[in-house]
């Protein structure tokens, strides 16, 4: 009986991990092959670009709208960012490789890698897989204003009735994305970035993504994660490294009384958010807005959801790892 | 007196040549000894006859401690319990991670390599965090 059970196991196992191999392949930035040729321009050239600016990054939150300033400097799959004197965040370093991302904190005096976040994949949005019900996505182009004095074409990105989703300004000779807005249902922006300043032929040393600073504490996302684990007495579960899908950041917020442990993963354009709280176990209600989708289940007195841009069958595997 | 005059007859009596007689005859009859056959058999179903249990319950110590711990259940059970925090179980939960999720997934498309949103307040933002979610969330999205 002991021996049947190891050896079923091992089999879901092992099927759950060559899924996941075989989704690695699906997860490919690609856009859909109706794109418009601007929109596969600005996706090859994403990473090939050579460039220095200034960029305006809005997010709105509920009532709430956070606006800061960056100072960029890319250099093909290479990107510094730092930021104003004046700002909140001065002092923060951000160095983005092909193979990691690290932030440096002055105040904590720590620098935190995580995995690449790859700028500019916006192919992530129109990616996934195709889920019955769903319409596709519709794609329109039409000259652009000019942002950072420089000639752009508007391509707007809708769902099949017609709502625009996104707004992406491409110069026009360079295809680099000068500006972005992500909308809501209802038109309103919920993300946007704008570049006011750009010079396509900057003065850049290899220097510049570089980070090194003796003293500072290396940490990853798993380190913050268990620190978290520990601090609010969550479970400390991860999705394993055998799935593919690398921790970028975790969290604890709070829903009325009750804490919720987030960690977001990401396995190529792959976004995947594992919730885990205290409460009552409840039966999955099939309530899902838009196109994600979400599995939930319960151990050890505690509630746990997988909720991403997969089939419920994907996440219901990665969950058997967790349970 | 009259007893030792009483017994002095008896003995008398069992001198008496019809006593005597009596004695010779029943002497004379073959001794009727216990059959070591029959005591043989009734041993075998003596053993195979079951032995009859005794009832768990008829035992009054363990009936009292089967007792005692049957109220103390009762009253455990009876007791209200803590009400934990629970979360509603209508669905709403279940709708405002997933909107939360679509939310981190636009914050960090926006940011690229820069900040994200949730990076970015953790050094402007003072609010408690249980006031990140709320159902006007889900229409944000």
């Amino acid at each position: 009986m002991r021996w049947s059970s190891l050896f079923v196991g091992a089999v879901a196992v092992g099927s759950a991990v060559t899924a996941f191999a075989q989704d690695a392949e699906r997860d490919k930035n690609q856009l859909p092959a109706d794109a418009p040729p601007i929109l596969q321009r600005a996706l090859r050239s994403s990473d090939k670009l050579r460039y220095s600016g200034v960029r305006v990054v809005r997010f709105r939150r509920g009532p709430d709208r956070t606006e800061f300033k960056e100072f960029i400097i890319k250099d093909g799959g290479r990107t510094r960012i730092e930021f104003p004197d004046d700002s909140p965040y001065a002092g923060q370093i951000i160095v983005e490789t092909p193979s990691e991302r690290r932030h440096y904190y002055p105040d904590s005096n720590e620098i935190r890698v995580t995995p690449p976040r790859r700028e500019f994949a916006f192919g992530r949005l129109l990616s996934g897989p195709k889920r019955p019900g769903r319409g596709g996505i519709k794609f329109s182009i039409r000259p652009g204003e000019r942002v950072a004095g420089r000639s752009t074409v508007l391509a707007l990105v809708a769902d099949d009735k017609g709502n625009t989703l996104q707004k992406i300004w491409i110069d026009e000779s360079t295809a680099l994305i000068l500006k972005r807005e992500m909308l809501d249902p209802v038109g309103a922006p919920v993300g946007h970035f704008e570049f006011t300043r750009v010079n396509y032929s900057p003065r850049i040393v290899a220097e510049d993504f570089m980070i090194r600073r003796a003293g500072a504490v290396v940490v990853t996302p798993r380190d913050l994660a268990r620190r978290l684990c520990a601090e609010h007495k969550m479970l400390p579960i991860f999705l394993p490294e055998s799935t593919k899908f690398q921790l970028e950041f975790s969290r604890v917020s709070k829903m009325g009384d009750v804490p919720v442990f987030v960690q977001f993963y990401r396995k190529g354009e792959v976004g995947l958010s594992l919730y885990q709280y205290a409460g009552a176990s409840r039966s999955d209600s099939g309530r899902r807005p838009r196109d994600f989708e979400s599995y939930s289940w319960s151990r050890e007195g505690r509630n746990f959801s997988l909720v991403g841009k997969l089939t419920r069958s994907e996440l219901e595997k990665l969950a058997d790892l967790l349970r | 007196m009259n007893r030792h005059h009483h017994e002095f007859d008896i003995d008398k009596e069992l001198e008496s040549a019809k006593q005597l007689a009596l004695s010779e005859l029943v002497r004379q009859l073959p001794e009727d000894e216990p059959s070591l056959e029959w005591r043989s058999q009734l041993n075998e179903r003596l053993v195979a006859i079951p032995r009859k249990r005794k009832s768990f319950w008829a035992h009054p110590v363990r009936l009292a401690w089967v007792g005692g711990v049957a109220t103390i259940v009762l009253v455990w059970l009876a007791m209200p319990q803590p009400v934990k925090p629970g979360i509603r179980q209508d669905g709403v939960l279940e709708s405002v991670l997933v909107s939360e999720h679509a939310q981190t997934v636009a914050v960090s498309e926006i940011a690229g390599a820069g900040l994200n949103y949730y990076e970015s307040q953790r050094h402007t933002s003072n609010r408690p965090v249980s006031e990140e979610w709320n159902e006007s969330d889900l229409d944000t999205l």
